[in-house]
């Protein structure tokens, strides 16, 4: 990989100087996305495990439902977050939407459903970390369908949404949120009930918590790490299982101001690098070569695409939709292998 | 649903999601005196030894056919409660986000707790409270008002805006938690459990002046009620059960009383609803419904001297002293309060 750094092979070191506007300006493959995304995502989690060292005043409660700056929000008792599938699931289970929590989705709704897309899943959700703890790093191109990149067909991009009716159902039947209820991102971060009741030994919330806990983040690492090294689908739990970022994606992906643009597709040399990068499979060569912006459901916004790029082609950032039909300038190669129809 | 009701069973539909830690059917134990020579002496010459299964039990003086039977200790005997002011469908209002019980671990109570995989997959990660006498509910109500989604209702807020209304009339605006109780729709609405005491293990129904319990719980004489007698103290949680199983009280089943009572093991304990009901209606299997046995009480110590004496001093006491214990500390705490309070009268 490090013959790769910076696009050149040069036999000697280069200067500090050199290497201080390196530093400063990024070197491809940049890592300035993932270092940003790390330390949002450590932070939060930290923040959400050690709430209870500042009582709770910078953040409260767990990913499902949160309060933010409880007793410093000038005419408000704390910004109230509230997860917007728990709130369609506890919909479903109690066969109306509850008006107590109309704000806190709001919230949510405008955050992510207007403004940042699927920005949840690449840069707040724990098991992203986690997940990508044990990624497998490179994809062949002409492995088969799901497992290398490419465009998600009819099938595949009706599985997630299949699966949250699913879910929906279930929470009628059950009576009670169903995947909510299971979700590992909101188990995850609810370790800091472990830690609490760990230091201030609050009866029954050590151990059994500790198991529970264990086990729901447990089985998602352990579903996720089979599919990736045996079956060699990438990020499986993502794509299909969790509909808590899949209904962010499906419904404002397409036109969040936040996204992957594609800024010069003509420096393109379809070397494939980044869709090999995307963790979520995405084939970009395809976006880039019709010079579309990354509007796919997967797309986590994570920019890893756009740090690997040896040649600028990608980056993250805002831009309003574009009218439809509006392309911005690709250059587009009849008969071009990955092309789909 | 038909095809939801095997599923529901799997998650624990059928159980009483209340059901007890302990064995609930059994939720008395016996005067055994078997091990005890001078005890078991002591009480056949006084003529109270029944069999009981092979072993042998002081007999109840007030049903002589009958062995005497208490309350089991606290941790024997405990429900799993929900959170105050649980909405009725509470379990598909919940996303178990947990904001309850951080919040009611920074009010410094630790009352709640989050239930894990062993308390059924129905109740996982739902708040649950479950140990009165070390962490009891404060009614605080603070996990009703950062709920967010209604699964515990906003009932304090709702009684300070009717009494708002009402006093902004008036020119004052004084309330604290306690105006609950000023409204019996939005006590039946907070109500976890109801409180009952066990005249056999209770002091205050032995001779005794005690209290603890009514000092202690944040509604007092609302829920309480004192009769003064040579014979003790005794004190009762107001509480009538109708003919149709409804339960008439201002007890919201906090705990408070739990925590607070001298006897170890607590005499008074906190008991869902349908519980209190059963045990109300046939009070420690003598047939006979709480109030009767409580009059029969009254009853014995107004016309028969002997019978009281041997109920109070000859048998309750020693169980109570000798077997179960009386925690010294906590009488100290009370009168050292009320000393204190007395002190600050007269300065």
């Amino acid at each position: 990989m490090s013959s790769t750094r910076g696009g050149r092979r040069t036999g000697r070191k280069p200067g500090i100087a050199r290497r201080i506007k390196l530093w400063v300006r990024g070197t491809p493959p940049r890592r300035k996305y993932t270092w940003a995304r790390r330390a949002l995502q450590l932070v939060l989690l930290l923040l959400f495990s050690f709430q209870f060292l500042v009582s709770g005043v910078i953040i409260k409660g767990s990913l499902a439902s949160s309060r933010l700056f409880e007793g410093h929000v000038p005419g408000l008792s704390a910004i109230e977050m509230m997860d917007f599938f728990a709130w369609l699931e506890q919909a479903a289970a109690t066969h109306s939407p509850s008006a107590v929590s109309i704000i806190a989705v709001a919230v949510v709704f405008i955050l992510y459903m207007l403004l940042l897309g699927r920005f949840f899943c690449g840069w707040v959700c724990p098991m992203d970390l986690l997940f990508s703890l044990f990624e497998r790093k490179f994809t062949r191109m002409n492995a088969p369908p799901l497992t290398r990149p490419h465009h998600y067909g009819r099938v595949e991009g009706i599985i997630p949404l299949l699966l949250m009716l699913v879910y929906l159902a279930l929470s009628v039947i059950l009576g009670q949120p169903f995947f909510t209820s299971i979700s590992p991102v909101a188990s995850t971060t609810k370790l800091a009930a472990i830690i609490q009741g760990i230091i201030y030994n609050i009866p029954g919330a050590a151990v059994g918590l500790a198991l529970s806990w264990a086990t729901l983040t447990g089985i998602a690492l352990f579903v996720n790490i089979i599919a990736e090294y045996v079956f060699g689908v990438k990020r499986l739990w993502c794509r299909f299982i969790c509909p808590i970022g899949n209904i962010y994606g499906f419904i404002a992906n397409r036109y969040s101001p936040l996204r992957v643009k594609v800024v010069h597709p003509e420096k393109c040399v379809k070397c494939n690098v980044c869709s090999m990068a995307c963790p979520m499979s995405i084939d970009l060569v395809y976006y880039i070569a019709n010079g579309r912006d990354i509007k796919d459901y997967r797309c986590l916004h994570c920019g890893r695409c756009a740090e690997v790029c040896p040649y600028g082609v990608l980056s993250l950032g805002f831009r309003l939709p574009k009218p439809a039909g509006q392309k911005t300038g690709g250059v587009r190669e009849e008969g071009y292998w990955l092309e789909h129809p | 649903m038909a095809l939801a009701a095997p599923v529901a069973h799997m998650l624990g539909e059928g159980q009483d999601e209340n059901a007890s830690w302990g064995r609930g059917e059994d939720y008395y134990e016996y005067f055994i005196v078997d091990n005890d020579k001078e005890k078991l002496e002591y009480y056949e010459a006084l003529g109270v030894i029944l069999e009981y299964n092979g072993r042998k039990c002081v007999a109840n003086p007030l049903v002589p056919d009958k062995c005497i039977a208490y309350t089991k200790r606290y941790e024997e005997d405990r429900f799993r409660f929900k959170p105050p002011a649980a909405s009725p469908d509470f379990y598909s209002r919940c996303i178990r986000c947990g904001l309850c019980y951080f919040q009611c671990h920074y009010m410094g109570y630790n009352a709640i707790r989050l239930a894990s995989l062993r308390d059924g997959l129905k109740a996982f990660g739902t708040p649950i409270i479950d140990d009165h006498i070390r962490h009891p509910c404060t009614l605080c109500m603070e996990c009703t008002r950062v709920c967010p989604t209604g699964a515990l209702e906003r009932v304090l807020e709702e009684a300070k805006e009717r009494a708002r209304k009402k006093e902004r009339k008036q020119g004052k605006e004084t309330f604290d938690r306690t105006i609950i109780a000023n409204y019996p729709d939005l006590v039946k609405k907070t109500r976890m459990g109801v409180a009952l005491i066990d005249p056999d293990l209770c002091w205050a129904w032995n001779s005794g002046d005690c209290k603890s319990c009514a000092k202690a719980c944040p509604f007092g004489a609302e829920v309480f009620d004192f009769l003064f007698t040579p014979w003790g103290v005794h004190t009762r949680v107001k509480a009538v059960v109708r003919d149709d199983g409804t339960i008439e009280t201002k007890c919201v089943g906090c705990g408070l009383c739990v925590a607070a009572c001298p006897v170890v093991g607590s005499a008074i304990h906190v008991l869902p609803e349908e519980e209190f009901v059963r045990r109300y209606r046939n009070f420690k299997n003598t047939g006979m419904s709480y109030e009767e046995y409580l009059k029969k009480i009254l009853d014995v110590e107004d016309h028969d001297p002997f019978k009281a004496v041997l109920r109070a001093m000859e048998i309750n006491n020693v169980f109570l002293l000798d077997i179960r214990g009386i925690k010294k500390e906590k009488i100290k705490t009370e009168l050292a309060a009320e000393r204190s309070l007395g002190e600050s009268k007269t300065t």
